[in-house]
């Protein structure tokens, strides 16, 4: 009775953590320095070439994400959504992924902000990404304004009052 | 040593690429660790440190493919009045150190400094006739040490790549001792010294293909030999190896792995190491096609950088020039670290 009592309680167990919501992260970090975001220069699933040069003067969400990664793939709709709820911020998406990986995601997941390809990983490094998802909030000079490591609750209101902060 | 010496320099290459399979991919409900240096050879952020420990067990003796008793082997050779000594017993172990430091996105150069010891058993027939067994002293001491740089040529994602070509290019220097004498005052044999005395060209070439969790590779890699300070040239080599590692877990992979090794002959272009009437120490009985079968498991110590690695290594194929002893069996037990 015992056995099947503990078998019962894993069972359960294990049925709540594959249904467990994220940890939604609800603020966001200061790098430890002011300084400029580390250049960068990506192609786009149609070869075109992104520059962190060409958005100077606008805020940027710099999404740095994987389709081998879950939560980064439950995140994707929700920064569509907010590409749309406001169309003045830049969203890139940089996949340290394969190429065909991401086409197949997008297959299913459409997004109208660019996903760049950082094949070889130089801004993985450049960036020290330690873990995925990464956002980075790039402000109007092109300075990194905040960061978090994990699944953003990009609906919550401190999140978009520092993105209002950022556009004034 | 030199065979060794490669050994591991190649197991360091196929250890670094087969790492990505560890990429973390079946993330947590939270967020990704990406695990810098343990995910691939592209993704080491600063600096990786590994110490590899791997002994090599050699007793038995071939005559081309055919195995051969050391009394056998003294019989044909032995001369009245004269004398003939074969090893019968070889234990070498080696200690390695290996760092690896990237460059930039797509180059990463490593370190490798072994330290060695060598114990060997002989038997001995006289000129009269007499047969003993006798102990060699053992040799150890700092070997030789190389350093590789390696190119990734091709990948399609810095991160749990399903397609990869590595090449890599390097030096072995010759930091070894290779003049190590025994009490009566002899060259200890060329092969039982901790180095080569020669500068040699490293050259190495791995493709990766991913079907994940099944990661499969195959490497080239080719030793180019010089002739050592002592007149000693080992002959060249070249290793071919085909593995296939499957990731079981989070936490870790097993594998199977054939390795490949087709030695040229050593050249005693001074005559100081050979004495034809010692088996190890005839340039003639050199050179050498091996192929082994390796089961190699791996463990990513959860929520760090680090991982062991373990690979057990049996000959499947053996044949020789002339009279060698061969390896019966190898281990390599190894603990890496990403910073």
């Amino acid at each position: 009775v015992a056995i099947i009592r503990y078998l019962g309680f894993l069972v359960f167990f294990l049925i709540g953590l594959a249904f467990a919501e994220p940890v939604l992260i609800r603020e966001f970090s200061q790098p430890a320095e002011i300084k400029p975001a580390p250049n960068f220069e990506l192609p786009d699933l149609n070869d075109k070439p992104f520059s962190n040069q060409q958005f100077i003067g606008k805020v940027v969400v710099l999404h740095i994400w994987a389709t081998w990664c879950e939560p980064c793939r439950q995140e994707m709709p929700i920064l569509e959504q907010l590409q749309q709820q406001f169309p003045h911020l830049i969203v890139l998406g940089i996949a340290e992924d394969s190429r065909a990986s991401v086409e197949q995601f997008l297959k299913q997941t459409p997004l109208s902000f660019p996903i760049l390809i950082d094949q070889y990983g130089k801004l993985l490094r450049d960036y020290k990404i330690k873990g995925f998802p990464t956002t980075y909030l790039i402000d109007k000079q092109g300075f990194l304004a905040y960061f978090a490591v994990g699944t953003i609750d990009w609906k919550n209101q401190e999140i978009i009052n520092k993105i209002n902060l950022l556009h004034k | 040593v030199k065979l060794s010496n490669k050994i591991i320099v190649i197991s360091v290459l196929a250890g670094l690429s087969s790492n990505n399979s560890f990429a973390l991919g079946e993330c947590g409900f939270a967020c990704c660790l990406a695990g810098a240096a343990t995910s691939g050879v592209t993704l080491a952020q600063n600096f990786g440190l590994s110490m590899q420990y791997e002994s090599m067990d050699m007793s038995t003796i071939r005559n081309g493919r055919d195995k051969i008793s050391p009394d056998e082997v003294i019989n044909r050779h032995w001369k009245m009045g004269s004398s003939y000594s074969i090893p019968t017993n070889m234990k070498m172990e080696k200690l390695t150190f290996i760092g690896a430091m990237p460059i930039n996105e797509r180059w990463q150069v490593l370190g490798l400094l072994p330290y060695i010891r060598n114990n060997m058993d002989m038997r001995y027939k006289n000129n009269m006739g007499m047969v003993m067994d006798m102990k060699m002293d053992a040799v150890e001491g700092v070997g030789d040490l190389s350093l590789m740089s390696l190119y990734t040529a091709y990948t399609d994602a810095p991160i749990r790549p399903t397609e990869r070509l590595t090449l890599g290019i390097g030096v072995k220097t010759p930091t070894g001792k290779n003049n190590e004498r025994n009490s009566k005052g002899t060259l200890v044999h060329a092969m039982m010294q901790t180095g080569s005395g020669s500068w040699d060209g490293l050259f190495s070439l791995n493709y990766m293909k991913a079907f994940y969790p099944l990661v499969l590779q195959g490497n080239l890699f080719y030793h180019l030999t010089t002739k050592g300070k002592e007149g000693y040239e080992f002959g060249d080599q070249l290793g071919y190896d085909l593995s296939a590692r499957y990731q079981t877990g989070d936490y870790v992979n097993l594998g199977l792995e054939i390795n490949g090794i087709h030695s040229f002959k050593d050249k005693d272009h001074d005559g100081k190491f050979t004495r034809l009437v010692s088996m190890p120490d005839t340039p003639d009985y050199t050179g050498l096609d091996s192929i082994f079968l390796s089961p190699t498991a791996q463990f990513k110590i959860p929520n760090t950088n680090g991982s062991i690695d373990f690979k057990y290594q049996r000959p499947i194929y053996q044949k020789v020039n002339g009279y060698q002893q061969v390896v019966d069996s190898r281990w390599q037990l190894s603990v890496t670290w990403g910073f």
